[in-house]
């Protein structure tokens, strides 16, 4: 299973999500926007968790880049703005600050498995 | 018919045309000037009247009626005189003199023998001569100090009585000089034609000539309207136009008085408001929006007459500013004696107080788009700016509720293991952030100026610079903070200084993306410690620096616009850096920006030795 890129601006909530993927057996790299992410970007690339507003470069203008280069890794968008409208012209699913973690693991789990095998099992308390 | 008498019998019906329009409009308005005129033409009128009947009728005339018509001739430039007396001051020993030598004359031509000489032509034509120089002179005089319409009609008035004594000088040349009669007659008769257009120009202008007249005035009062700038205030448009009227109209003094709805008066702007007692003029004029001419204000208007007295203003024109059905108010002239042809200018004043409304009316109609837009630019402001807040506050709120989470699952599954030192603390650190940010949002809203700063006290400014700079490495690797200077002192309130040192680097990493070198200069000069936080980002729109210290303004240029923010920082670093008295701007650089700060240095400066150079670099 391949690494997932995280994508946001904000230093705090690239730490977050790393830690909760890593601790759920995720490995998983920090992109601070849309630019560094295309430049994380390889074949191994498994799923991208993308913010919208950034610097440089934005989550919508990362995904548009990401389609004409037919990459095939999943994208969550994870904004606190309104994310709908890229959501659907992408036709990828959105979740919005503040999340849940258990919500992001599921959504996590769930997009990896329309596309790859099932990840490990998430620990459950 | 010889061309000479067509020429004399058209000035002769010049001169009754002009009687009958004078006649006319003296039965509409009488008054004493409109009198003089009258006589005047009337007596050219009955002079040219006998002359033309004695040669189409062959008629010999008795010598009484002779002596009657030339009694009358001698009379004309006297009664001229008068009209010009009238228009203006005279010098009474002038007029006193003609007024005898007037009378002396015409008495001896009633009584003197026939055959008497031409030294007593000589004497009638001298005094004739004279006088209406002296008439003309006067007029002259007029024109050069009237302005427009006026002045028009003044120098034609001038030149008809030029050209009346000029016809008459070259009328009784052939007397001396015989032998040219034919070239002496024709000159005198052309003078006599053109005497009596110029005074038809003068006296009765044609409606299309006062038009072209009143035109140029007009054009010269939309020239003044264009030249004044859209920024200026009712005041000053009202001030600088009331003077475009009273150059136009040649008055001393214009007032425009603007209808103040909520206080249900009329009122100058930019004057204090005066109570007119009663009924005034002005105020009739607005109530019956009939346009007014009072010859004589301090007779018609006693309850005001120390006013006017006190400005030496006794005429007084008033015509109503108003556009369609829109009262604004009333446009008054006044002049220290009745104008000199008060129909005229009452006309005039008319069409300019239409212009004046209209003027009026599309600024009012401008200023109120710009308010609209205005408005609608504030609304958008406080939009975007709620939005931003919103974006703000969710991001440490993201972290603190995604955090707590993550440690809880974490202790659930593992109870023994230690908590996690990093998280807490980055747990602290968002918490704090939304401390300070719900603390902005108090501080911006706090209406009026003052109150930011607490308790002042001497701060080493360069201190407090290297714990901001140390801070702020520790947290993104791409941006290399330093601070450094020499020790540097004010009087300050240390955590609002703190703040806004803060504020400035935390701006310069925001919008330095790419990463970079991030520089705070602290130095002292004489009274003044300047601080400069530079930055290698991505700049500020040359037309944005002023603009981003204002209340939830931000960088226009797409790349920091993409940046969220709230435009809150930079307005608050302003207010807490004017309240200690300093001053705070930013500087476009070739590549990033510098920011400024300067601060009065603290007295105990002067009594400490200069502490050694300290030097952080963190990465």
């Amino acid at each position: 299973m391949g690494e997932i890129l995280v994508v946001d601006d904000e230093r705090g909530i690239r730490r977050l999500v790393s830690a909760v993927l890593e601790d759920a057996g995720y490995t998983s790299r920090g992109c601070a926007n849309g630019m560094e992410a295309l430049e994380a970007l390889t074949e191994e690339t498994g799923l991208v968790i993308l913010d919208l507003t950034m610097p440089v470069m934005s989550g919508d203008e990362f995904l548009r880049e990401l389609r004409r280069r037919k990459h095939p890794a999943p994208v969550i968008i994870l904004s606190a703005g309104n994310a709908a409208a890229v959501a659907a012209e992408f036709a990828v699913p959105a979740l919005a600050k503040p999340f849940d973690v258990d919500e992001l693991l599921t959504l996590v789990a769930a997009t990896l498995d329309d596309r790859l095998t099932a990840p490990l099992p998430i620990p459950r308390s | 018919m010889s061309a000479n008498d067509l020429i004399r019998d058209l000035t002769n019906l010049g001169f009754v045309a002009i009687f009958l329009a004078v006649a006319i409009r003296t039965l509409r308005r009488p008054g004493s000037r409109s009198m003089s005129i009258l006589l005047f033409f009337g007596v050219v009128a009955v002079i040219g009247s006998l002359s033309a009947a004695s040669t189409h009728l062959n008629l010999t005339l008795p010598l009484r009626i002779v002596r009657i018509q030339v009694a009358l001739l001698l009379v004309l430039p006297w009664i001229l005189l008068n009209v010009a007396a009238e228009f203006g001051t005279l010098s009474r020993n002038g007029r006193r003199l003609s007024t005898l030598a007037m009378l002396l004359l015409t008495a001896s031509v009633l009584v003197v023998p026939r055959g008497i000489g031409s030294w007593y032509l000589l004497l009638l034509v001298g005094y004739f001569t004279l006088v209406a120089a002296f008439a003309t002179q006067a007029f002259v005089r007029l024109a050069r100090t009237s302005k427009g319409v006026t002045r028009r009609r003044m120098q034609a008035v001038a030149s008809g009585s030029a050209f009346l004594a000029l016809a008459l000088l070259l009328g009784t040349a052939n007397r001396f000089a015989p032998a040219w009669a034919e070239a002496w007659t024709a000159l005198s008769r052309v003078n006599g034609l053109l005497c009596v257009l110029s005074y038809f120009v003068g006296f009765v202008p044609p409606p299309s000539l006062r038009r072209l007249w009143q035109d140029r005035a007009l054009r010269q009062f939309l020239q003044a309207t264009a030249a004044i700038p859209p920024t200026a205030d009712l005041p000053h448009i009202v001030g600088r136009l009331g003077d475009t009227v009273a150059e136009i109209l040649g008055t001393p003094h214009v007032t425009v008085a603007l209808w103040n709805e909520a206080e249900q008066a009329l009122e100058t702007p930019g004057s204090p408001p005066r109570g007119l007692p009663g009924s005034t003029p002005v105020e009739r004029v607005f109530a019956t929006q009939q346009s007014m001419f009072i010859p004589d204000a301090p007779k018609s208007d006693p309850a005001n007459r120390g006013l006017y007295l006190g400005y030496d203003m006794r005429a007084l024109m008033i015509a109503p500013i108003t556009d369609g059905d829109h009262r604004l108010g009333v446009l008054a002239a006044f002049a220290n004696r009745a104008p000199i042809f008060a129909g005229e200018d009452l006309a005039l004043l008319e069409l300019l107080a239409t212009d004046l409304a209209g003027f009026l009316q599309r600024r009012a109609l401008d200023e109120q788009v710009a308010l609209t837009r205005a408005r609608d630019e504030a609304t958008r402001l406080k939009e975007e700016f709620l939005a931003a807040a919103a974006h703000d506050l969710r991001t440490p709120l993201t972290v603190i509720l995604g955090q707590a989470q993550y440690m809880l699952r974490q202790q659930r599954r593992s109870p023994q293991l230690p908590i996690d030192r990093e998280s807490l603390e980055e747990l602290l650190h968002e918490a704090e952030r939304m401390r300070d940010l719900t603390q902005d949002l108090l501080d911006v809203a706090r209406p009026g100026t003052g109150g930011f700063v607490g308790q002042l006290a001497p701060i080493d400014v360069t201190v407090i610079a290297h714990e901001v700079a140390a801070e702020a490495s520790g947290r993104s690797a791409r941006h290399q903070v330093r601070a450094q200077g020499l020790a540097c002192h004010v009087l300050g309130d240390e955590r609002r200084l703190r703040q806004v040192l803060s504020n400035l680097v935390e701006n310069a990493i925001k919008f330095s993306p790419a990463g970079g070198a991030i520089g705070i200069d602290i130095e002292r000069d004489g009274d003044t410690v300047h601080l400069a936080v530079a930055d290698e980002g991505l700049g500020i729109a040359t037309d944005d620096l002023e603009r981003i210290f204002e209340r939830f303004e931000r960088g226009s240029s797409p790349a920091a616009e993409a940046i969220p923010g709230t435009g809150m920082g930079l307005f608050l670093c302003r207010r807490i850096i004017e309240e200690h008295g300093g001053r705070i701007w930013a500087e476009r650089l070739p590549r990033g920006s510098r920011f400024h700060v300067t601060l009065d240095a603290a007295p105990v400066d002067a009594d400490e030795s200069p502490e050694a150079e300290r030097s952080s670099i963190a990465s």
